[in-house]
């Protein structure tokens, strides 16, 4: 697949109407069933979408373990943030603190994580990296960081720091504009991936890994580099929704429900391409964000056939299927 | 003449089962050898030893006199070593075209991709025809061609090749090995053959190795091995 400039114009467009219609929200208020609490479970799904799909939709690797990114991200941010309240600094300091303890983190996790067991093909590594997740989850309780079991409360420093009214500020339009950058983030990345050598070498290893080494690809370096990136993404997405949450608990923070749903993203969407996240992060964010109104507590029940039916007659997922069916739309879908 | 590929007393296997045990194989610039023997012997191991695909655990491998044993495969590619897998390993849901780019994917390859596509289309005139087919929907001998072709964008100068002819029916077979002959007439290219069809190796090699439990039982030229084809037959029934 090459992208060309209407690939990416079009994947734009959908970004900004989203992004637009937030933002219209927050000025006028909820436009009929749309309301500012819909446009950020979508805004999140989406960036969950994109940034898992750097990883899972390109070099066709399953990560059980991708939470733990995303939890490393909201521990990152918000022990920054109460780090700086404590050290009497002002806010900001707190969040560019938080940035760097997300990245440093995050990336260390993947570059251990990845090194050793990137060596291992295909179900070995989604099995190890099960492993992964519920141990960084028991070491965090086990030695008492970041509060531990108790939970890392995050509001009181927060609303100091910042003000009631910059907090409440913080926790809606401003954590949302900061998910949704890590989705554009995302899919700037995934661009400039497909558009170059990385990505030829990602669809290669792919579509067969032993058939790569022999064309030549560094076969574990690319899938590191895909594994790291996708894994700061969803670092840095987690520490954009520590702002929304109150306190921070180890089962919730490593609660592998999100590597569930990021699977479900990708795959529903279609793996690997770039506008599949989009679909699919509106789709299930909708579909959830609706169905606790009507039926709450059954959400998994119903995407498990849904998820069962797409993989049964679109394995490619909903972009792929279109890109099959309707030849038009591969002008403007990628 | 010069020796494209040295390997010398090799030791391999996978995990703990050892399966070469001191190996030892030359080839000759622009030559042709064939690894022959019974399933089992250890053939596709020595391939993925040279390859590097699995680490030698003793012996060394040597490339136009430089030592590869412990380079990583994508930097044979580089240095011009690359091997088609049995069972061809094409990317089926790609497009011929697809394949053969990917197959470029050296960043030596790379800058001579066009050149190298005139050659392959020279070299397989119904690769061009099908450009745009999907790569799995092509005919047996067609993906063999096809494999072979994405090996040659890697523009080697080693070429090894893991049972070119299984699964082809015997005409098909022969086709492929005439390629072989028509690319060793355009390119300058050292090949090592594995092969289970021994008429057709014998027939197209210079040089012929015979495996037998991760051991060379016997080595000849052709004319050498042709002559003592009763033990190339004892080694493939097994008394």
């Amino acid at each position: 697949m090459t992208l060309s400039r209407t690939h990416i114009l079009a994947l734009l467009t959908l970004y900004a109407i989203i992004l637009g219609l937030r933002i219209l929200v927050e000025v006028v208020g909820p436009l009929g069933p749309i309301t500012g609490q819909l446009l950020t479970l979508l805004a999140f799904y989406i960036a969950l979408g994109q940034a898992f799909n750097i990883f899972l939709g390109m070099t066709g690797y399953v990560d059980f373990g991708y939470v733990a990114f995303m939890a490393l991200g909201m521990y990152g941010m918000a022990s920054g943030v109460v780090r700086a309240y404590e050290a009497g600094l002002p806010g900001y300091y707190g969040i560019v603190f938080g940035l760097i303890q997300t990245i440093t983190l995050t990336s260390l996790l993947a570059l251990i994580v990845g090194g050793i067991a990137l060596r291992l093909r295909g179900a070995y590594f989604a099995i190890a990296t099960i492993s992964v997740n519920e141990g960084l989850r028991y070491l965090v309780e086990g030695l008492d960081i970041w509060e531990g079991s108790r939970g890392l409360i995050v509001s009181g420093p927060l609303i100091r720091l910042f003000g009631s009214e910059g907090f409440s500020l913080l926790a809606t339009i401003i954590s949302d504009i900061m998910v949704f950058s890590v989705a554009l983030l995302a899919l700037v990345i995934s661009i400039v991936f497909l558009n170059t050598r990385i990505g030829y070498a990602l669809k290669a290893i792919r579509e067969d890994e032993d058939a790569a080494r022999v064309m030549g690809v560094n076969t574990t370096m690319y899938k590191v580099l895909a594994f790291t990136t996708s894994g700061i993404l969803g670092g840095l997405l987690g520490a954009a929704w520590s702002f929304k949450v109150a306190s921070i608990y180890p089962p919730d923070a490593f609660n592998i429900l999100y590597t569930i749903e990021a699977i479900i993203l990708v795959m529903l969407g279609g793996a690997g391409t770039l506008a599949g996240p989009i679909v699919s992060g509106t789709l299930y964010g909708s579909l959830k964000y609706f169905l606790a109104g009507i039926l709450p507590g059954f959400q998994l029940l119903v995407f498990a056939p849904i998820l069962v039916a797409v993989i049964v007659v679109a394995p490619e997922g909903i972009v792929g299927a279109l890109r099959a069916y309707i030849p038009a739309t591969r002008r403007f879908i990628a | 003449m010069s020796l494209a590929l040295e390997v010398r007393g090799v030791e391999s296997g996978y995990g703990k089962i050892q399966v070469l045990w001191g190996v030892d194989v030359t080839l000759k610039e622009g030559s042709m050898v064939a690894v022959l023997g019974p399933n089992g012997a250890g053939k596709t191991t020595l391939l993925r030893t040279i390859m590097g695909i699995i680490r030698a655990w003793r012996g060394s491998v040597m490339m136009y006199g430089l030592d590869i044993t412990s380079m990583p495969s994508h930097r044979r590619v580089e240095l011009g070593l690359t091997m088609v897998p049995e069972g061809r390993r094409l990317f089926p849901d790609l497009t011929v075209r697809e394949n053969l780019e990917l197959g470029a994917y050296t960043r030596r390859a790379r800058e001579r991709i066009g050149e190298t596509l005139e050659l392959v289309f020279n070299l397989f005139p119904r690769l061009k025809e099908r450009l745009h087919q999907k790569a799995g929907s092509l005919s047996g001998g067609e993906q063999q061609m096809l494999a072979i072709a994405r090996a040659l964008m890697t523009r080697p100068k080693v070429l090894m090749l893991d049972e070119p002819s299984q699964g082809l029916a015997p005409k098909i077979a022969w086709e492929v090995a005439e390629a072989l002959d028509k690319i060793r007439r355009e390119v300058d290219i050292s090949v090592i053959l594995v092969e289970q069809n021994v008429a057709l190796a014998l027939e197209k090699a210079d040089y012929v190795y015979l495996l037998e439990q991760g051991r060379v039982v016997l080595e000849g030229f052709r004319e050498e091995v042709l002559a003592r084809k009763l033990d190339i037959v004892r080694s493939y029934l097994g008394y």
